[in-house]
């Protein structure tokens, strides 16, 4: 308890205006580079905040029910206590954030916190769609976690640990010493894992556009969808944070976090714009094939 | 003493004095009878206390004061003390029984009766061997001529059956004796035994043997020669039927015992072998009985042939007294009333398919006989049956004749099976005009007698066993008065019971240490909190109460057991109640068929692996529990068959077929019983076994290894299943393999930090499980369906349920704060440390999918739009709510605290494991990671509660759309409610997955069971109900087993 001190609480609302910050930078800064693909001009990097708050300045906030209310209270704290539980850049004082609540499993299954409460609370909208894009998501989680779980046990394994700083130590001294070399095999079934965490194609059916977007935002409008677009900055940051330090060496310094964690997002944009959609079916067989094995090939290789 | 030729001597003057009074009415000749029966069963009455209480010593009677052989002797020792007095009670039941019948027919139907008695007491007390046989021919005459009484073609033609098979025997009989008088020169039986040994010309001595004990074999209705048997059990008129199975086979068995020390061992080994085999085949036949008479008969002559196997082989092992007071006593006794009970009761009730016999569940006078008859005949406890059983086992155990044992527990459960599903009719089936009663008050008042003797008789066994250890006859004793209590109303009778809980924990709770304490807390404090939904009734709810404390003491009971004897007690105690307990389920019938079947052949399992340590203990009768850790050579055998027997109540994979229906058809509150609390019973079951035994290793096979796959295969298929049912209740049994398979996977690490995670768990299911049971169970009260997809949208109708579900599945799927993330946390870093990296990941990606099906139970239900048949609907009865928030009171004071619960495992775990976790303030420290679950509650409390106030400031006036306001694809729907994403819910999933749930186990249950009962239809082929065929097979039947024993030699 002597860590949880004013002092870390201070400490902790800075790192979470940072990441918070960077979130919605490195949208907007997607947004772009996507569009410049397309031979488009695109929004500027700062329409996210644009869209921030013209969301947050509506005048009508349209409720189906107490459930529904607080589904974007789950989701935003789903995604402010996952970056809160994860150390961000390993050595400094004030970006350890509350890491000392628990490990790498800690987490893990922290992830899930918000994605319940905001189908809870998508669902009580009644709109159909909702509920699909959910039932959607979720059997995709349930598959893309499975080389993920894989992978960071055989880097338990690996480490003997499953506190996130101690693997991150594990990994100081340079690019050799990164799990993305040492373990490769886990790296891979790992990042694959990550694509289908990302929600970009081929993985992203269950946010889907069609004739209308699918997925929980369907019913969420005004502040509710505020408290969502602002969860995407925290929460996807928060991953991208976490995969950088299992598997790539983790970050000494603000700067170093900022470009490998904008690699890593690139990786999924740009596998995101090559590829067409997947089925649920699909996505669903392929990440029991191969990323699968290559996971069990990672833990197989401790096992012995 | 009344000197016993005065049997012989009343029945026989009585009988043939009686025709001179019968101008003088029925009446009159009816009261002479009944009195010379009543003073026979007088003087067996007083020679049986004599024998049994007082220091009586066997006596023998010369007629005419010569000595053999120029008079006949008569003995009377313990054995013939019993089995006369045996015969004439129950001549004197049936008697009172056939009454009527007799009545109408006259005097001679009397003067037969008292012959056949007669005949019956001959045969318990002659030493002689030729007046064997005419005893023998009294008995038989008389019988054929009371069955030609019931003037019917069907018990004419049976009758006449009887008579050619007795016939034959009769000739064989004359004859053996005819050749053992040539050599021993003697008629007089224990003259006969001491020459036996010196005689020289053995060929005629073996021969004679063998045409004695073959007459007596067909006597004994022993496969395949007992077609006419059969016949005559299905066709006579019941009455007579259920004495003939019971005081005529007893006659016939004694008449055989008594020749046993003459034979020699083969002759004894063939006995055996054809009691055994007739035993387990006409089981087997039996299964595709559906005449009610007819399984009857087919269960008559398979206990026939299970008496004479143990007697033949306690005569070949030289353990004959014992065998014979432990096993072969109880054993008779058990057949001899329950049958008789039975057939009498098939009897009364006038339907010739037992589909038909749903009409006597309105009628508890039969019913109650018949539920206790039923459970007797198969041999549970505490029965004489399950006696003579459990002894059997012991011996056999002991002289490690294990193939025996398997056979007589398969048997047995097969035997079960048929009599069980016949229960099942009686209990569910559906009423049908056809069926008449005869309520004659004697024929009642016979059952009545016989029902309660029995039960007199199984009280005195369990006592002077000491089943119980009597600290446990609170919760029981409450059980049982509240079965004398039926016109209480439900409120008051739960409780009585709460308090029976209440008053039994304070009293014995602070004695205990370990993990008795820690399960007996489980088990008490759950089922403390869970009756109080149960209370919701406004009824009586008659039965239930007393089943349930009966369950619920049979649990505290098995957890303090000393020895095996009271832990199989408690255990098959359990499997008894809640079976009932099922069954009280509205369409429960075939449910709690499968369930009890496959309990009780995990409990057969549990038996046998006893017997097999007996094999090296020999003890007697009771075998300490902590001596099964002495066990060496049969150590691995030993232990997976016990286990066997666990997982079956665990539903582990393979053997939990049974799960989904019985969860599903039990009444709704029970189902959170069984899931919450009954399914910890396997669990403490491992406790002590691994606890004791620890986990042997087969060579080079780590069964712990083999085990933890067990444990994390049932958790993904439990996990898998779970997702694609339609029923909440299902969903949630199946929900509960899969937890309870955690559990089995995190004891089978044999860690420290695995027994606390398994511990953890067992806590944690308890409390989710019976949040989430009671609110569905709330939810199907008002709704009226169990179906998710009928429901929808009830989270306005319900909140406190919806609460409830909430916190269940947020507990049950592992997302922190809550307790259920613990479960989890411990779980992967005891397997991560035990390096078994694999099971983790299975055990990962079944806890991940639970998340599909968590989201399902309340989405489909709560969420979605609401149907307008259900617009009415009310919050659940407060009943149901208050232990739901209870139970959340506990989980939120567990989630904010971890430390409490983890500090009470501990206590338990570390004598055992040593220290596994150690602790800084309020993080817990494994080998591997960390966790704080007090800080992670405040994290989570404080952003929740900081992003809701931001968002009330912000959207303070909300406006509230009505259910059906939604709006797709720009267009408004018309029939909104139809909208409701619920039916099929992962249809995609399934596509890709579904062929994992492809019901192979069911598949091949199925064809076990089909198996079954097709070998036994081809079997019962032999019985053609031709009398010339019967006649071939006895004759072929005697000359294959002459030349296999006698012949070759």
């Amino acid at each position: 308890m002597e860590n949880f001190t004013i002092q870390r609480i201070i400490y902790a609302i800075l790192s979470l205006l940072l990441i918070f910050n960077y979130g919605m930078v490195l949208r907007g800064l997607v947004m772009k580079i996507v569009a410049r693909a397309h031979g488009r001009f695109g929004p500027p990097v700062w329409q996210p905040y644009i869209n921030l708050v013209k969301v947050f300045s509506m005048r009508t906030a349209i409720s189906h029910g107490i459930m529904f209310y607080l589904g974007p209270v789950f989701r935003l704290v789903g995604g402010v206590g996952l970056y809160l539980f994860i150390p961000a850049v390993f050595g400094s004082v004030w970006l350890q954030n509350f890491s000392f609540s628990g490990d790498l499993l800690l987490v893990v299954y922290f992830i899930f916190f918000g994605q319940l409460g905001m189908a809870l609370g998508a669902a009580e909208s009644g709109h159909p769609y909702s509920p699909m894009g959910i039932m959607r998501g979720l059997a995709q989680v349930t598959v893309s976690e499975v080389p993920f779980a894989l992978a960071i046990i055989a880097l338990a394994a690996q480490y003997q640990t499953l506190s996130i700083t101690e693997i991150v130590a594990a990994q100081q001294g340079g690019f050799m010493n990164w799990t993305m070399i040492t373990n490769p095999v886990a790296t891979i079934a790992g990042m694959l894992a990550f694509l289908g965490m990302m929600m970009h194609s081929p993985f992203d059916l269950h946010i889907a556009p069609q004739e209308i977007p699918i997925g929980p935002p369907t019913e969420f409008q005004s502040t509710f969808l505020g408290y969502m677009q602002a969860n995407r900055a925290f929460f996807a940051s928060a991953k991208l944070v976490l995969f950088m330090n299992l598997f790539f060496g983790g970050a000494t310094s603000i700067p170093e976090m900022v470009i490998k964690t904008f690699l890593l997002y690139m990786t999924t944009v740009l596998m995101g714009v090559v590829n067409p959609r997947f089925t649920l079916e699909n996505s669903v067989r392929y990440f029991l094939k191969i990323p699968t094995i290559i996971g069990i090939i990672a833990v197989l290789m401790y096992s012995f | 003493m009344v000197n016993p030729i005065y049997i012989v001597a009343i029945l026989l003057g009585v009988g043939f004095l009686l025709p001179s009074f019968s101008k003088g009415g029925t009446k009159l000749t009816g009261a002479i009878f009944f009195a010379a029966l009543i003073s026979v069963c007088a003087i067996s009455y007083q020679w049986l206390t004599g024998f049994l209480i007082g220091d009586q010593v066997s006596v023998m009677i010369f007629t005419a004061g010569f000595k053999p052989p120029i008079s006949i002797n008569l003995q009377m020792g313990m054995f013939e003390a019993i089995f006369t007095g045996s015969i004439n009670f129950m001549a004197l039941f049936g008697a009172i029984y056939m009454f009527r019948q007799m009545a109408e027919t006259g005097t001679r139907s009397f003067v037969l009766f008292l012959l056949m008695v007669l005949g019956l007491n001959g045969l318990v007390m002659t030493r002689d061997i030729f007046n064997l046989f005419v005893f023998l021919e009294i008995t038989s005459i008389a019988t054929y001529s009371l069955i030609g009484m019931d003037l019917k073609l069907k018990s004419l033609s049976a009758g006449f059956k009887y008579m050619i098979a007795g016939g034959i025997a009769s000739v064989f009989l004359l004859l053996g004796i005819i050749m053992l008088y040539s050599v021993t020169g003697t008629l007089n039986i224990d003259e006969m035994v001491k020459i036996i040994p010196a005689v020289a010309n053995i060929k005629i001595l073996t021969i004679g043997l063998f045409l004695v004990l073959f007459s007596l074999i067909i006597e004994m209705k022993q496969f395949p020669s007992n077609g006419w048997a059969i016949d005559a059990y299905e066709g006579v008129a019941p009455g007579l039927t259920g004495l003939v199975a019971a005081i005529g086979t007893g006659g016939v068995f004694f008449a055989i015992y008594k020749t046993f020390p003459m034979m020699n061992k083969d002759l004894l080994s063939m006995t055996a072998v054809i009691g055994m085999l007739t035993f387990f085949v006409s089981n087997l036949m039996g299964l595709k009985q559906k005449n009610p008479r007819r399984i009857l008969g087919y269960s008559s002559v398979a206990q026939m042939g299970l008496i004479l196997s143990v007697g033949a082989w306690g005569y070949r092992t030289g353990a004959a007294d014992e065998i014979f007071m432990l096993v072969l006593i109880p054993l008779f006794i058990n057949h001899f009333f329950a049958k008789a009970g039975l057939f009498w009761i098939a009897g009364i009730v006038k339907s010739e398919k037992y589909k038909n016999w749903g009409m006597i569940k309105n009628n508890k006078i039969i019913l109650i006989p018949f539920i206790i008859l039923v459970l007797a005949l198969i041999g549970l406890p505490p029965f004489p049956g399950f006696w003579g059983k459990w002894n059997l086992v012991l011996f056999w155990g002991a002289t490690k004749n294990f193939t025996w044992i398997w056979f007589l527990l398969a048997g047995s459960l097969i035997e079960a099976v048929y009599m069980l599903r016949w229960l099942g009719y009686a209990l569910k089936g559906e009423d049908t005009e056809e069926v008449k009663f005869d309520m004659t008050v004697s024929k009642n008042l016979a059952v009545f007698l016989v029902t309660s003797l029995l039960l007199t008789i199984a009280v005195y066994y369990s006592w002077t066993n000491e089943a119980i250890a009597p600290i446990y006859y609170l919760p029981f004793t409450v059980g049982l008065a509240l079965f004398y209590l039926p016109f209480l109303p439900a409120k008051i009778k739960g409780f009585i019971s709460m308090s029976g809980i209440a008053v039994y924990a304070y009293y014995f709770l602070p004695d205990q240490a370990g993990f008795n304490l820690f399960f007996n807390t489980i088990f008490l404090g759950g089922s403390f909190f869970l009756i109080i939904a149960t209370m919701h009734s406004k009824g009586k709810r008659v039965g239930f109460f007393p089943l349930l404390m009966l369950m619920i003491g049979s649990l505290v009971a098995m957890v303090e057991a000393k020895n095996t004897l009271q832990f199989f007690f408690a255990w098959e105690i359990m499997t008894v109640s809640s079976y009932f307990l099922i069954m009280r389920g509205k369409k429960a019938q075939k449910a709690a068929l499968r369930y009890v079947i496959f309990s009780l052949g995990g409990a057969f399992l549990i038996l046998i692996g006893f017997g097999y340590a007996f094999s090296e203990m020999h003890h007697k009768i009771v075998l300490p529990i902590s001596l099964l850790g002495a066990i060496e050579e049969n150590k691995s055998i030993v232990f997976i068959l016990i286990s066997i027997g666990f997982l079956v109540k665990i539903a582990g994979i393979g053997l939990h077929t049974w799960i989904g229906s019985a969860y599903k058809k039990a009444e709704d509150d029970t189902t959170a019983f069984l899931s919450s609390i009954l399914s910890k019973a396997g669990i403490f079951g491992f406790v002590i076994l691994i606890l004791i035994m620890g986990i042997p290793k087969i060579g080079k096979i780590d069964i712990a290894y083999v085990l933890g796959w067990i444990g994390a295969i049932t958790a993904i298929s439990g996990t898998m299943i779970a997702i694609f049912q339609e029923d909440a209740k299902k969903l949630l049994a199946y929900s509960s393999m899969g937890q309870v398979g955690y559990i089995i996977l995190a004891m089978a690490t044999m860690s420290g930090l695995g027994w606390t995670a398994g511990m953890y768990q067992v806590v944690n299911h308890m409390l989710i499980k019976g949040i989430l049971f009671l609110a569905i169970a709330g939810v199907i009260y008002r709704t009226g369906t169990s179906k998710m997809y009928k429901m929808g949208g009830l989270i306005k109708k319900m909140p406190l349920s919806y609460t409830a579900v909430m916190f269940g599945i947020i507990a049950i799927s592992g997302v922190p704060p809550l307790t259920g993330f613990g479960a989890k946390w411990l779980l992967y870093e005891a397997l991560i440390e035990k390096g078994w990296y694999l099971q983790t990941g299975v055990a990962f990606f079944a806890s991940t999918v639970a998340f599909l099906y968590c989201f399902r139970l309340i989405h489909t239900i709560f969420l979605g739009q609401a149907k307008t048949e259900f617009k009415d609907v009310k919050e659940a009865p407060v009943w149901f709510i208050i232990p739901q928030y209870i139970f959340i009171i506990i989980i939120m004071a567990f989630s904010m605290k971890p430390k409490l619960l983890l500090d009470m495992i501990t206590f338990a775990v570390k004598p055992i494991f040593g220290e596994s976790l150690s602790w800084v303030g309020d993080t817990a420290f494994s080998s591997l990671g960390y966790w704080n679950g007090f800080v992670v509650m405040n994290i989570v409390m404080v952003l929740f509660i900081g992003l809701t106030v931001l968002l009330l400031i912000k959207a303070p006036k909300v406006q509230k759309v009505k259910q059906f306001n939604i709006v797709f694809a720009g267009e408004r729907p018309e029939t909104p409610e139809l909208t409701h994403f619920a039916y099929q819910f992962y249809k995609p999933y399934y596509r890709a997955l579904g062929f994992l749930v492809n019901p192979r186990v069911k598949t091949f249950w199925k064809n076990v069971s089909n198996s079954a009962h097709t070998i036994g239809d081809s079997l019962r082929k032999i019985y053609t109900g031709n009398g010339q065929t019967y006649a071939f097979w006895i004759l072929m039947y005697g000359l294959i087993l002459f030349f296999i024993t006698v012949g070759v030699k």
